[in-house]
């Protein structure tokens, strides 16, 4: 359990700690590198056609042979225009940054082809940052220029970390301090000229919520785009017709004019601006820009493959979560490459991150988990059993791990060992033992309760063994004993007699876990075939006794009858029936002292008056009267109602035996509460000499007899008393004796009350 | 009538001999058990006086044999100088009619005998009123009159009580008695008999002077005792 709390935390670090990364590299974007890589070799794959409908003219290498060096006169560019307005273009997009006002005539000259032109369009640049703390200056074209020409549009290049331009933005929105703080929105120059040229705004900027967006523009190959030199235009070698209705770009693709851009073509070479730009018109034309995923749609895509490991390490062993491992990095590359057919781009790189990172991280922390778990267990296994010699020197130095599975074996070998040992202990044990399953079937069996069967016991259901073992008498005992409540009767047992006639008392121990689960059950036999043959003895001489001291004493009084009542005939009576009180009460006696309490409801006041009724020929003959007073109202104990029955006969018995002649014996039953505890009290009173005061003391002791009446014709036998002390004792019952002043002795019997049934039934 | 008396002593023998010739019956004395059973198969009986221990066959062994070998067997009183609850509902329920334990008064051993032999010759015809020594009944009343004075009795008093005269010196098992007052043998509580028992012994002050006493045969039931030499 503690072990896996443990991996449960490790598991969720792990979990957080390669989302976070995985959300971090996303959110900065850090592995543009890998991805940008990734995504040129993915673009080559498939590089679009470029469009017929437009045309480069280039202020190439050629024309500045022509022309002389940059930046020539605007003459030459308005001659150019000149030509242009003739040809009728359908847009033309003249990518050369105007900016600073040159010699008045030229630039009116400018203006004034520009102005021929119905639908040119000129660039405008952003510097970032602006001067005097402005967000950004804008480089417009000159005024006069301006204001002749159809439209401007923003031509800044965006780049990537790595300086190549591999995306776009269709419009630049930002506040110009002079204009009261108002979002201006300026359309990119390429999206002018598709505005210009098919009279409406391209599709994919109506579809953006946010025209800023950078989009992916995928390129076409280079020098896929027509293109003819500026100065063959100006020179009058290209005819009016293949100018018109084409889309023109004028820019420079010449080296030495430095608008030269990293383009990710693969082979690491430059690409003129305006041949960029062609590339994104083209795009726009085609509306095949790549959307880049969006953050959340990123973070989200990205985290679903460490994820899944992360909830495979719980399901999976090491081995698949390998595969499955590498089967989720193609999967994620599959996943790129069919969204950048759908012409949406999603990076790889965090997924892979995020599955590169939560393998090891995992790997290390459930070992090191794992580690510390082992570590902890051997030390507790350690300080439980310090007599275990711990593994002292390793076999060369090993790293913790090893050295802690070699200490582990070592122990379970030690628990081996000591299992063995356990079982050979509990094999040669003395007594019969076996062991039993929650199941019912017998899981052990000692090498004594083993002998009597051909085959073993091991195995065997226990009912099965039982049959076998216990002689088919007491079967539904011992099956009765097995059924009880366990708890209930923990330390109980039971007596049988098995199948070779030995007597057995059988005991069960429940089988405990560490946790104090129950596992099962130890019965324990002890053969008291010995001990159960001498109490069968003790019984039978009792039974003996009885009986045949009982007997002869029956005859005498037998053959007496009949005879003349002469004085010495009256005196054999009279000893007959002592030696019959002794012999009941010395067997009664016996008995007590060797068989258990088995009480049932007695009705006490008529068990005392049936007493009391027993010996009224006896008080008669002496003219005494001997009363039962009940004022019990019906009292119950639970009584063995024999021996109380002898108990009370032997007490009345003495009462008139000491009572004078025409004496009175009183009995006085009442329920009383001592210490809340509801008993009957019996009193019993004669009007005798009462007791000696040097007997009192032991009068309930053995053969305790008042000697002050030995020289007088009544003479009890003194097991009388001490029987009824032991019957009284043994109902938890008090008796006690007191001389009464008015003379004569009084007994005081207090037996507990039986619960009410009633009661107890509710 | 005819008795058998089986005791391996002698005097017993002679004893209870003594007491059936004085109430008019004859007698026929055993000292051995096998000796008994033979002449049980060839003999006819009124009523068998068993000792326990007895040389050949055990008073119980008799008992259990003639409820197997004897047909319309006689009724048997055991007679023994065993005392132990045990023993007394062993032999009762293994058939006895009655038990007597040694020794007993030879008026007590003379009523017993009387008491058994007047049952198995048939019952009594109910009269009307009846007079038990002092106790007169009323049956059609459901009074009981002692000494000129009606004692108050309950339905289920007087029919315990009638009961109890009716079969005075027999022991009647508490089963029996229920399921003839009571009409049921359902789980009655115990105690109601004990209570019911208890509350006739002294509404009828049944007591040894006035010549009965109700004597508890523990673990089986009560007996009515009629005391020959009371008032």
């Amino acid at each position: 359990m503690k072990l896996r709390r443990r991996l449960g935390i490790e598991w969720a670090g792990v979990a957080l700690v390669a989302s976070l990364v995985v959300i971090a590299l996303i959110y900065w974007n850090s592995l543009s590198g890998f991805d940008n890589l990734l995504y040129d070799r993915l673009s080559d794959v498939d590089r679009p056609e470029a469009s017929e409908e437009i045309l480069i003219i280039a202020i190439d290498e050629d024309s500045l042979a022509r022309f002389g060096k940059w930046p020539w006169s605007r003459q030459r560019h308005a001659e150019l225009l000149d030509i242009l307005a003739d040809a009728q273009p359908k847009a033309v997009a003249f990518d050369i940054l105007l900016s600073e006002p040159g010699n008045a005539d030229e630039d009116a000259a400018l203006a004034e082809a520009a102005a021929k032109n119905e639908n040119l369009f000129l660039p405008l640049h952003f510097v970032f940052p602006g001067t005097n703390g402005a967000e950004f200056d804008i480089k417009e074209p000159i005024l006069p220029l301006r204001q002749s020409v159809a439209d401007v549009g923003h031509v800044n290049l965006q780049f990537d970390r790595d300086g190549v331009v591999r995306r776009t933005t269709l419009c630049f929105v930002g506040t110009q301090e002079t204009s009261d703080s108002k979002e201006i929105v300026w359309p990119h120059l390429m999206e002018q000229i598709y505005r210009s040229a098919f009279g409406k705004s391209s599709a994919v900027y109506d579809r953006s919520d946010n025209c800023e967006q950078p989009l992916l523009m995928p390129f076409a190959s280079r020098g896929s785009f027509s293109q003819i030199a500026y100065a063959a235009v100006v020179d009058g070698e290209i005819p009016a017709a293949f100018l018109q209705d084409k889309i023109i770009l004028v820019g420079a693709t010449a080296q030495g004019l430095g608008d030269q851009h990293p383009v990710p073509l693969g082979d690491g070479g430059t690409m003129a601006g305006v041949e960029i730009m062609a590339n994104m018109l083209n795009d726009i034309q085609a509306d095949q820009f790549i959307t880049p995923a969006s953050p959340s749609f990123h973070i989200i895509l990205s985290l679903i493959p460490t994820w899944i490991l992360l909830i495979g390490f719980w399901r999976w062993r090491p081995r698949t979560t390998i595969f499955v491992s590498l089967a989720l990095v193609g999967i994620i590359f599959a996943t790129s490459v069919l969204l950048l057919s759908f012409e949406i781009w999603l990076a790889p790189g965090a997924a892979l991150v995020g599955l590169a990172l939560v393998y090891p991280i995992w790997g290390w922390r459930r070992l090191q988990a794992t580690s510390d778990f082992m570590g902890d267990e051997l030390k507790n296994y350690r300080s439980e059993t310090p007599d275990i010699p711990v593994l002292q020197a390793p076999l060369g130095p090993v790293d913790l791990v090893t050295e802690q599975a070699e200490e582990l074996a070592h122990a379970i070998k030690y628990v081996r060992d000591l299992r063995r040992f356990i079982s050979d202990a509990l094999t040669n044990l003395p007594d019969p033992m076996f062991i039993t399953g929650l199941d019912g079937q017998v899981k052990f069996v000692n090498k004594l309760a083993q002998t009597g069967f051909e085959d073993g016991a091991q195995d065997l259901a226990l009912n099965d063994m039982l049959a076998r073992f216990v002689s088919p008498t007491d079967l539904g005992d011992v099956k009765d004993y097995l059924a009880l409540d366990q708890q209930a009767r923990e330390h109980d047992y039971v007596d049988f007699t098995s199948t070779s006639d030995q007597v057995f008392a059988m005991r069960r121990a429940r089988v405990l876990s560490d946790e104090g689960e129950l596992r099962g059950h130890i019965h324990y036999l002890a053969d008291i075939t010995a001990v159960a043959n001498a109490a069968q003895e003790r019984e039978e001489v009792l039974q003996l006794l009885s009986h045949d001291m009982r007997s002869p004493q029956a005859a005498i009084l037998a053959l007496l009858d009949g005879q003349d009542a002469t004085d010495s005939n009256k005196r054999i009576e009279d000893h007959a029936r002592r030696t019959l009180a002794l012999a009941d009460n010395f067997v009664g006696l016996a008995r007590i002292k060797s068989s258990e309490f088995s009480g049932e409801d007695i009705l006490l006041s008529d068990l005392v008056i049936e007493a009391n009724d027993s010996l009224w020929p006896l008080a008669k003959q002496r003219g005494i009267k001997s009363r039962v007073d009940d004022q019990s109202d019906g009292a119950f104990i639970v009584g063995e109602p024999s021996s109380l029955y002898r108990s009370f006969v032997n007490l009345i018995d003495n009462a008139i035996k000491y009572s004078p002649d025409n004496g009175e014996i009183s009995l006085l039953l009442r329920k009383i509460n001592l210490d809340r505890q509801p008993f009957v009290s019996v009193t019993i009173a004669d009007q005798g000499d009462g007791i000696a005061a040097d007997m009192l003391d032991q009068l309930f002791e053995r053969f305790a007899s008042d000697d002050s009446e030995a020289k007088g014709i009544v003479k009890g036998a003194g097991l009388g008393l001490n029987f009824v002390a032991a019957v009284i004792e043994r109902h938890g019952g008090t008796i006690s004796a007191e001389n009464v002043r008015k003379g004569g002795a009084r007994f005081t019997i207090l037996l507990p009350l039986a619960p009410d049934p009633a009661e107890a039934e509710q | 009538m005819r008795i058998a008396i089986a005791d391996d002593d002698s005097a017993i023998v002679e004893f209870l001999g003594n007491i059936v010739e004085g109430q008019g019956h004859v007698f026929v004395g055993f000292a051995e058990g096998n000796a008994l059973t033979t002449a049980l198969l060839r003999d006819t009986f009124d009523l068998v006086i068993l000792d326990w221990n007895m040389p050949g066959k055990t008073g119980i062994q008799i008992l259990e044999w003639m409820e197997e070998a004897v047909d319309d067997r006689p009724p048997v009183i055991m007679m023994t100088s065993r005392t132990a609850k045990q023993d007394i509902s062993e032999a009762l329920n293994a058939g006895a009619d009655d038990y007597i334990t040694k020794p007993e008064d030879p008026g007590v051993i003379a009523a017993r005998i009387n008491a058994i032999l007047r049952r198995s010759n048939g019952a009594v015809a109910m009269e009307t009123t009846a007079q038990y020594g002092e106790y007169i009944l009323d049956r059609i009343e459901q009074k009981v009159r002692h000494k000129e004075t009606e004692v108050s009795l309950t339905a289920k008093e007087f029919e315990l009580t009638d009961l109890m005269f009716r079969n005075r010196d027999r022991t009647l098992s508490r089963r029996y008695i229920m399921e003839t007052v009571w009409r049921t043998n359902a789980h009655l509580a115990t105690r109601t008999l004990d209570m019911h028992v208890s509350r006739v012994r002294s509404k009828l002050s049944l007591t040894p002077e006035n010549g009965f006493r109700i004597f508890t045969v523990f673990g089986y039931g009560y007996r009515l005792e009629t005391l020959s030499n009371g008032v």
